[in-house]
């Protein structure tokens, strides 16, 4: 062998060891000062509320000089992985932003301290799908941030055209108003689904199971077990499914994520999401297409029972580590931001506050009245410790896949289904 | 090692003398010179490899991880657990089947940009060598994002492309609904990200292969494929086994392809064993469990690293 080429060899394998070393690096703690609170929000706050954010953290300065509020916002997808790793170590924040359906695990693995209800503004009047995720053992882990619901969203200018003026109450009328918009557009063009409903969207698949009053899960002796393959589940699963059989042509492998930016495409007449979503359609900041400003009008989804389609409660909660050293001071901010003025701020966001009373003050005729309306017949997902694991195993989302694209029958994918979070969902 | 010198002794002057002392600092010096590499591989790569072994003998939950406790012991538990479970050998078979593919067509393919290269004229090679650079210098990140927008069922290029090409309808086609046709899709990007390295350097080894070599095989009329088989390949052998292993390493731990692609959700079809374990540890919080299958994955990556270790020390030994 020639010398250059063994030299060749000794470059690869120094390669190697530099790229083995070079591995990953771990994300940025929460640095933290003598007089720091440290506070963790998701990007919604960023997005959609920046202004109320500011104007708590001047009212909290004011209130305890000296201490310097740092507002860091984090993604949904990494914030909890971020989380854990913060929660091992020392440096902790002193406030972090939850979702009601990620809260349970932690509170039951002691990471978070109690917080004094009485402390805080409609405490009596907390929603129950935001007040039960910080429920255990008779103590409250965490305070009612806001929630959101899920209606149903059209393009009133498409519905016109075909005649159908104004939205629909009753599943028939529903389903009616899908099939004026697939014969006349759908065959026009045949991307066009009337309903865009891809096969990942969990939130909305199990509204339908709910509608049919089957479960999720139940508790039974102590322990939870997954009912997804009961019989009125099974009846849910297979209205959804009809639904995207007849009425959506596209991906059905997909979830909800990039609902906004396909529905800006303008080849969908009606789906089903938070009402947030009908502005961000038409914002080109979210890959929306600003064209369609005026042509979206929300309304209570109905489902097939008869009633309206029973929403899932998507909301936050804001929740203290146990480990922060400045618990007290954790828990002022947070009454603050929680408090009567900054949930009236939310409701002008087009968000849902924390509690009944302030619920009556969403505009019924405004795009978020027919979700206030919904909001108190909302559900929340199991109170298990073990659920988290569900859905970041993606075990519903799995299933939902496998019946939407036909791989599976329902009955099938919910017994496999049953079988993964029945392995899981009473683990801490 | 280095040639006796009896003739060079005799005109050495006799100013060596201070003999013991240099040789020791000369006998030290690799040592110290390889201390720095050797404490960053213990302390990056030792360590949490040690604590991982540890964990995967224990039983640690989250109650623990925050509490700052040390778990209890748990002795082979995760293991037994773990190696009874039918998916698991699935997943490792899936593996194994992903990171050969892969390794193949990458040195298949690379191989043969390497050859192209030789053949070409000096501005073609300067704008292949640039584009492969370009290649390898996109994160894999936007190569994942940009392949999976490629292959988009509603959007993608790709359905666009065939469905003009060949005819028939591929609007709505999901590739990544039939595993055989997704795992198409990622063993293309995990290859196309691969080829620019192997391709450099076995360029680089066949420019070292003497040219009268090759001439002489021609006088003697070997032409073609015969050739390469009996006059260039055997040159660059030891060079194309080593790269050919550490191919099959890295794709044996692939995980950020799959991850992306699937948009961090991946399907149970799609489960590799770094997903696998990543699944295991941080969406369900086995963290015992996830450190079991990663120190199997260990064991078994050290297996291929054999090859790779038995080649280095061969190179030394021809000399």
């Amino acid at each position: 062998m020639t010398s250059g080429l063994r030299g060749l060899v000794a470059v690869v394998s120094t390669l190697v060891v530099l790229a083995s070393v070079s591995g990953c690096s771990g994300g940025g703690g929460a640095a933290k000062g003598s007089g720091k609170l440290t506070v963790w929000l998701t990007v919604d706050a960023q997005e959609s509320w920046p202004d109320l954010v500011r104007s708590v953290n001047a009212r909290f300065e004011q209130a305890h000089p000296g201490t310097d509020v740092t507002v860091e916002y984090q993604q949904w997808t990494s914030k909890n992985l971020k989380l854990d790793a913060a929660l091992a170590g020392h440096n902790v924040p002193d406030v972090v932003e939850m979702g009601n359906s990620e809260t349970v695990n932690y509170i039951v693995n002691n990471a978070f301290a109690p917080v004094d209800p009485a402390r805080f503004d409609h405490a009596g009047e907390w929603l129950g799908a935001l007040r039960e995720p910080c429920e255990y053992n008779g103590k409250v882990y965490c305070v009612p941030y806001y929630v959101g619901a899920r209606v149903g969203i059209s393009r009133t200018d498409l519905l016109q055209r075909v005649g159908v003026t104004k939205a629909p109450t009753t599943y028939p009328e529903l389903i009616a108003g899908l099939d004026a918009l697939k014969a006349k557009f759908g065959t026009e063009d045949r991307a066009f689904s009337a309903l865009y409903m891809p096969g990942r969207y969990w939130y909305a698949a199990l509204a339908f199971v709910k509608d049919a009053g089957g479960e999720i899960a139940v508790k039974k002796d102590g322990r939870w077990q997954s009912t997804l393959s009961g019989p009125r589940s099974v009846q849910g699963l297979q209205a959804w499914k009809d639904l995207i059989d007849a009425y959506y042509v596209g991906d059905r492998a997909k979830d909800n994520s990039d609902e906004p930016a396909v529905v800006g495409q303008g080849k969908v007449g009606i789906f089903y999401g938070n009402t947030w979503e009908a502005d961000a359609a038409t914002d080109s900041k979210s890959g929306g297409n600003p064209e369609l400003k005026g042509r979206f009008a929300s309304f209570a989804f109905p489902g097939p029972s008869g009633g309206p389609l029973p929403p899932f409660l998507g909301g936050s909660e804001l929740a203290v580590p146990v480990k922060s050293k400045k618990q007290d001071l954790a828990q002022d901010w947070i009454r603050l931001f929680t408090d009567r003025t900054s949930q009236e701020r939310l409701i002008k966001a087009n968000t849902l506050p924390n509690n009944t009373a302030q619920l009556a003050d969403v505009d019924a005729d405004g795009v978020n009245g027919p979700a206030a309306k919904a909001a108190t017949r909302g559900w929340v997902t199991p109170q298990a410790p073990g659920w988290a694991a569900v859905e970041k195993a993606n075990i519903l989302q799995e299933m939902l896949e496998d019946i939407a694209t036909g791989k599976h029958s329902v009955k099938d994918a919910t017994k496999a289904a049953d079988g993964r979070i029945d392995a899981v969902i009473n683990k801490n | 090692m280095r040639p006796a010198e009896p003739a060079a002794s005799l005109t050495t002057p006799p100013t060596r003398r201070p003999r013991g002392r240099r040789r020791i600092a000369r006998r030290a010096t690799p040592y110290l010179l390889i201390a720095p590499t050797i404490a960053t591989l213990l302390l990056v790569l030792g360590y949490p490899l040690f604590d991982m072994v540890v964990l995967s003998f224990q039983d640690m939950t989250r109650k623990e991880l925050f509490a700052g406790t040390s778990p209890p012991w748990a002795g082979v538990d995760q293991y037994r657990v773990v190696l009874s479970d039918h998916f698991f050998w699935v997943v490792v078979a899936r593996t194994v089947a992903f990171a050969v593919v892969c390794a193949a067509l990458t040195m298949l393919c690379g191989l043969g940009f390497a050859l192209l290269l030789r053949e070409v004229s000096p501005w073609v090679r300067g704008v292949m060598i640039g584009v492969l650079v370009a290649v390898w210098a996109m994160p894999f990140m936007v190569a994942a994002s940009v392949f999976r927008w490629l292959s988009d069922a509603d959007y993608g290029v790709i359905n666009w492309l065939l469905g003009r090409f060949t005819g028939s309808d591929f609007q709505g086609h999901n590739w990544f609904a039939n595993p055989w046709e997704g795992f198409a899709v990622i063993v293309a990007v995990v290859v196309w990200g691969a080829i620019p390295f192997v391709a450099i350097t076995l360029h680089a080894a066949l420019t070292q292969v003497p040219a009268e070599l090759e001439e002489a095989a021609r006088v003697d009329g070997a032409r073609g494929v015969t050739l390469f088989r009996h006059v260039t390949f055997p040159m660059i052998r030891p060079l194309f086994v080593v790269v050919a292993a550490l191919s099959t390493i890295w794709d044996f731990g692939a995980f950020s392809q799959i991850w992306l692609m699937r948009g961090g959700q991946p399907e149970r079809d799609y489960y590799l064993l770094g997903v696998y374990s990543f699944i295991e540890s941080f969406a369900v919080n086995r963290y015992s469990a996830g450190a079991a299958i990663a120190v199997v994955t260990v064991l078994l990556l050290l297996v291929g690293s054999a090859v790779y270790l038995r080649q280095i020390l061969r190179t030394g030994e021809i000399e």
